[in-house]
């Protein structure tokens, strides 16, 4: 896979401000000798334009620009076209976050959606939170990566899925929980400041009549619309009744009874075709009677609250947010065991799911293997054992420079399984190999190992160290700042090596 | 929770208006099955009943909020007299009703207390009260006092059991002629007092099966399955099938087209047989329906539980209505 250029100006700036960029097929050092030039933020707008969910940087916000990017894959060229939510793949037009999916599934040539959802973290180390994550946790901004997942995706589509959606579920419910208890949480503080508020005014803040009245309201809509969809449903049965009828009695139908008397079909003579009928009828009459006296009180409840002058006035936002969410029955306690009980569920399947990842998955020994291999050239193959289980293994007790190549081996372990399971080579986002603690040397020899294993992958590293150029195809983006400044026709556009 | 109280007393005519629908109902419900349809408020009378003969019962309802008033007594027998003299015509019965203890202002105080009386059956003195009064109004002399009757019953205080009470007891003997539960009665009269207060209803004339159809639908409305279902059905289902089918249950039966359907299915095996075979016919053909219900289930078990569910909804309303029918001679 190939990410042939790159196109892209602020939707409100002229023509001859779009910027233009091709890539090589190999490596692509996006270089500046200083910090803060916008090497990094480069590489994040490549992934933005490529619909991930990419955060604005400091100085930049991405959904101001118009981004046309040009890749190639398998032999097919996508023209992908964002503007903030909207994204265009070859003029098919996609709604951005929800069908992220979808554009992903397209442009990276997988339906596994455990894959596609972890690919970002296989292929893109970014420069902060990047150079931390090795098996779980944050890509960039909430994309998130774990390696079970990814290891699931590998193995195919439709593996584990049952516990794959109870876990999503139990993820969705601890979710709203988690909110819940913040709300309730928030509640209990707020009850106590305004009961105390409310004990020097001497009156009580919540649950006042107006309230009372609107909750009547609410409640009386509520039946009302009830009562209106059976309304509907029995006028709907009587014009089928009528019909019914009318076709029966239009075949002028007699029958002969036991006495030999004749019997024209009609609705008169049709066994329980009255009794029903006028069921409905009398139904229908009482349901309007019902509903006429539920518009009367209605509207008295609106009469008695349109009585009341002071009905909340002077009351701020902060003030009606406050009472009704006072008026929410919630128990902080009993969110509290929920959360408990869903977060001990939730670890129970993540386990299964674990060891569903590692077993019978060849993907996952031989992703293994490629970790120790690297592991061991970089020399810090003894923070690891040699077996599955490091996967996922929490190496945080490592610390420095040797995490640093840790998240280096592991990462580059990902997308050289992730190309051989896609059967193409996927392309690779390097932000800030050197790192705080890192020497020259052993970037040299990070990039030495993705010359050698990743020679056909295109590699987009941005570092501020004069990465060596071996090959005639490298490139290199030099930034000098004023790419994201805006272009008005008086400033110099950014000049492409 | 502030509340804004709202006064349950209501004004005298407002209570004058309720006890005249309660003996609309309590003289309707002592006649049901020659009655043929009621009208409150008519063109003479507070209640006029018609009767299969085409004769009609004439009543005049006077009522008083506090039963130890005694002050205007003889005024309103005056005023019931004076207005049920205009009745000459088709006359079945000319009513006086009440619940004054003492409507007649009788030296016997207890004589007439929650009663039924004939005007043949009156005390003499108080005979010749009634004499004296209808002497006194201008078409006293055409007064049928052969067909007068004093009815008085109770119906006082501010709690709706206790004022209603007399009238529940009238719904409950009706019911116990039925297959209805006397538990349907509390209902079954709620249903009744609003169909009786309404105002499109007050001036109108109800037919019998006006006033009676309501209460099937209370009956059916509020109808149990469990029970039945868990004696047709061994899966235990209950609970789910009406959490995921209740409006479905409910709707089935009042398509009329499918309520013939399983009734006609239900009396061609058992029509000659006679006797309640509900259970036995759901038992033994359900399966006859799956075809049109597997569309929207596909679970065997939902599919069994549903299909039973509205063949006894079904069945059991026909049950309701035969019966309610019957007792009323509808």
């Amino acid at each position: 896979m190939i990410i042939k250029k790159i196109s892209f100006k602020r939707k409100n700036e002229p023509e001859f401000a779009l910027r233009s960029f091709e890539f090589a097929s190999h490596f692509n050092y996006i270089y500046s000798a200083k910090n803060s030039t916008g090497k990094s933020t480069f590489l994040r707008l490549l992934l933005y334009a490529l619909g991930f969910s990419i955060p604005n940087t400091r100085k930049v916000k991405f959904d101001e620009f118009s981004i046309e990017t040009q890749v190639e894959n398998k032999e097919k060229t996508f023209v992908i076209r964002r503007e903030n939510k909207k994204i265009w793949v070859n003029d098919s037009e996609l709604i951005l976050p929800t069908d992220a999916e979808v554009v992903h599934s397209i442009v990276f040539d997988s339906e596994s959606f455990d894959l596609i959802d972890n690919i970002l973290g296989a292929i893109y180390i970014d420069q902060d939170l990047g150079w931390t994550l090795l098996n779980r946790g944050t890509v960039i901004g909430r994309i998130k990566f774990y390696v079970e997942e990814f290891l699931h995706g590998l193995k195919g589509k439709d593996c584990d899925i049952d516990i794959k959606v109870s876990l999503r579920k139990i993820d969705d419910e601890l979710e709203k929980y988690r909110q819940m208890k913040a709300v309730a949480e928030y509640k209990e503080q707020a009850i106590v400041a305004t009961s105390e508020a409310a004990i020097e005014k001497g009156e009580i803040a919540f649950d006042t009549p107006s309230e009372a009245l609107i909750n009547e309201r609410r409640e009386l809509l509520w039946q009302k619309q009830s009562i209106e969809k059976r309304i509907r449903f029995l006028e709907k049965t009587l014009a089928d009744d009528k019909k019914f009828v009318e076709w029966l009695e239009s075949h002028n139908i007699i029958v002969k009874g036991s006495n030999g008397e004749l019997i024209p079909v009609t609705q008169e003579t049709i066994e329980n075709f009255s009794d029903n009928n006028e069921l409905n009828k009398i139904e229908v009459r009482r349901e309007q009677i019902a509903l006429k006296k539920l518009l009367e009180a209605i509207a008295a409840i609106d009469v008695e609250v349109s009585e009341q002058p002071m009905f909340f006035t002077g009351e701020t936002v902060l003030e009606t947010f406050e009472r009704r969410i006072a008026d929410i029955p919630l128990d902080l306690a009993a969110v509290e065991k929920t959360i408990k009980r869903l977060t001990k569920d939730q670890k129970k399947l993540r386990e299964k799911l674990k060891e569903s990842a590692i077993t019978q998955n060849k993907w996952a020994t031989r992703l293994s293997k490629y970790i120790f291999t690297y592991a061991q050239e970089l020399g810090i193959s003894e923070y690891i054992e040699k077996n599955d289980c490091f996967l996922f293994k929490d190496l945080k007790s490592i610390s420095g420079a040797i995490y640093h190549k840790m998240v280096f081996v592991f990462r580059i372990s990902y997308a050289r399984i992730l190309s051989e399971n896609l059967k193409y080579k996927t392309p690779l986002f390097i932000d800030s190999p050197h790192g705080r603690e890192i020497e020259k040397q052993a970037v040299d020899q990070m990039i030495e190992v993705l010359e050698r294993d990743f020679a056909e992958h295109q590699i987009f590293v941005a570092s501020i160290f004069d990465i060596q150029k071996t090959r005639k195809d490298n490139k290199v983006i030099e930034m000098n700042g004023k790419l994201f400044d805006i272009k008005s026709g008086q400033m110099t556009l950014f000049d492409d090596e | 929770m502030a509340e804004k109280k709202r006064s349950r007393q209501s004004t005298a005519s407002a209570f004058g208006w309720v006890f005249q629908s309660s003996a609309g109902l309590y003289l309707l419900l002592d006649c049901i099955e020659t009655a043929t349809s009621i009208k409150m408020e008519g063109k003479r009378e507070d209640i006029e009943i018609t009767l299969d003969d085409n004769t009609i019962i004439y009543a005049q309802a006077k009522s008083v909020e506090n039963i130890n008033d005694r002050t205007n007594n003889r005024a309103k027998l005056k005023r019931a007299l004076e207005s049920l003299s205009d009745c000459t015509e088709s006359v079945k019965k000319l009513i006086y009703i009440s619940n004054i203890i003492n409507p007649l202002d009788s030296s016997t105080h207890q004589q007439y207390v929650y009663s039924r009386t004939p005007f043949s059956s009156f005390l003499d003195a108080d005979k010749v009260t009634v004499n004296d009064i209808l002497s006194d109004i201008e078409n006293g002399a055409d007064f049928q006092t052969a067909k007068f009757e004093l009815v008085t019953f109770k119906f006082c205080g501010e709690d709706d059991n206790q004022r209603y009470g007399e009238v529940l007891n009238k719904t409950k003997e009706f019911l116990a002629k039925t297959v209805v539960s006397e538990s349907k009665a509390q209902a079954i009269l709620t249903e009744w007092k609003a169909l009786l207060m309404n105002n499109n209803a007050q001036r109108a004339s109800m037919s019998k099966a006006e006033v009676l159809f309501p209460l099937i639908l209370v009956t059916i409305e509020h109808q149990d399955l469990e029970a039945k279902y868990n004696e047709v059905c061994k899966l235990g289902m209950y609970d789910e099938a009406m959490q995921k089918y209740a409006d479905f249950i409910r709707n089935a039966p009042n398509k009329t087209e499918y309520f013939i359907r399983v009734c006609g299915h239900y009396d061609k095996k058992y029509l000659k047989i006679g006797g309640d075979h509900i259970n036995e016919f759901v038992q033994n053909n359900w399966r006859d329906y799956i075809e049109e219900y597997s569309v929207i289930e596909k679970s065997e078990d939902f599919l069994e539980s549903l299909i039973k569910l509205i063949m006894l909804a079904t069945l059991l309303k026909r049950r309701t209505i035969g019966s309610i029918k019957g007792a009323a001679k509808l």
